[in-house]
């Protein structure tokens, strides 16, 4: 799966005075932990899902399995947390797969 | 319609034009030109909740994503060009023979089951008339039983294309829910019971009725009588190397067509039923899902 080029972090620093302010509140991030989210769809095939996962995650087929679940019977499933840029490259797979995936600040 | 899995990829064998006019369309149904499949497709990183990073995404990472799902598309378009002639043999008393005849056996009464069903559904009582005989209401029944025997055994028969369409407007509920208007001969069910019967087999018959053209286009059996030995058919290659182009494009076609016609779990689990533009999506979704799994079995994503 070739990697999509281009995308910058979220919030990502402007310069000028504003860099010093931007910096603190960025490293102050690095310890809030992101999460990636897949949601169900009434479309994709369980199967299909299982199979993203252990590609994009390198999940085993049984952990795939119960997050693939996970989806299909309450509707989202965090699959991974940790470092936000590596959350945005994960979502990036995910929806090169065409699965409903979004990234949130685990809470 | 049959799928041949080989070392060198797939061959979708003896299929009717109405299964190749399905796959031909694919990359049309796959497009997501309008608002609703935009949305699925390229849906949005956050739920919608910083615009400033969805902004940035479809600034940065949508163009990739459109450039390599067009990639994909093309790969199953040029593949589609391939599709072929071919013909399905007919060979006089084999399982095939047997099939085509019993569709066009089925075929050539659909319009009086249709009208049958419109009888029953307006005339037929439920309960032995004032003044007529008991019998003559279960012989009607009876009569009705034989034909609904008949429709089921024509379901079993079936190939995947008829399946997938008929599937997908008239459900099949197994043949307990179909034949429960007699449990013995000359006894009638208990009056709740049979009635759910017949306005079960009333649906089957009009939806039969509704849909009668679609099938017969979809099967050709026009040309049974002047050629029974062959029906037109067409065949498709498909190279291994381009399974995960067809998966993705499959797959993005069922997004597509779920998204236009708010397909939700309940209609694609089979627990509601629509005719129309929808029903035939629905139908869609299920048959492109089918390819999509025999594909999964042997591709790397």
């Amino acid at each position: 799966m070739p990697r999509i080029r281009g995308m910058k972090p979220m919030f990502a620093a402007t310069g000028g005075d504003v860099l010093t302010e931007e910096e603190v509140q960025t490293e102050e991030a690095l310890d809030i932990p992101w999460n990636v989210i897949v949601h169900n769809d009434p479309i994709n095939l369980m199967e299909y899902v299982s199979k993203v996962f252990m590609k994009v995650l390198g999940f085993s087929r049984q952990k795939a399995e119960i997050h693939m679940l996970e989806v299909h019977l309450k509707g989202r499933s965090i699959v991974w947390s940790g470092a936000r840029e590596r959350a945005e490259a994960y979502v990036q797979e995910f929806h090169s797969h065409l699965l409903l995936a979004t990234i949130a600040k685990a809470r | 319609m049959e799928i041949l899995t080989t070392d060198s990829g797939w061959v979708f064998d003896e299929m009717s034009p109405f299964i190749a006019e399905l796959l031909r369309i694919l990359p049309a149904c796959a497009a997501p030109e309008d608002d609703a499949a935009r949305k699925r497709i390229f849906s949005s990183p956050t739920s919608g909740d910083e615009p400033e990073a969805d902004d940035d995404w479809r600034e940065y990472v949508e163009p990739d994503l459109r450039e390599l799902f067009k990639t994909h598309v093309d790969v199953v378009t040029a593949d589609l060009r391939g599709i072929r002639a071919s013909e399905v043999s007919l060979h006089p008393g084999s399982v095939r023979d047997r099939t085509v005849k019993s569709y066009s056996g089925l075929l050539a009464k659909l319009p009086s089951l249709t009208h049958l069903g419109l009888i029953v559904g307006g005339r037929l009582p439920l309960q032995p008339p004032e003044g007529r005989p008991r019998e003559d209401l279960v012989k009607r029944i009876e009569f009705i039983r034989r034909i609904v025997s008949e429709l089921h055994e024509f379901e079993k028969q079936r190939d995947v294309a008829l399946d997938q369409f008929l599937s997908s407007f008239c459900p099949a509920d197994g043949e307990s829910t179909l034949l429960p208007l007699s449990d013995k001969p000359g006894r009638l069910l208990d009056p709740p019971e049979r009635s759910k019967a017949v306005q079960h087999a009333l649906k089957r018959f009009q939806a039969l009725g509704k849909f009668r053209h679609k099938i017969k286009e979809s099967v050709a059996t026009g040309d049974l009588s002047t050629n029974p030995q062959s029906v037109e058919a067409f065949a498709l290659s498909i190279p291994a190397e381009n399974g995960r182009a067809w998966i993705h494009t499959l797959n993005q076609a069922r997004l597509a067509l779920g998204a236009r016609h708010d397909v939700t779990d309940d209609d694609t689990a089979g627990q509601r039923h629509h005719g129309g533009e929808k029903g035939f999506a629905i139908m869609q979704i299920d048959f492109y899902g089918m390819i999509l799994s025999v594909m999964l079995g042997r591709t790397e994503l």
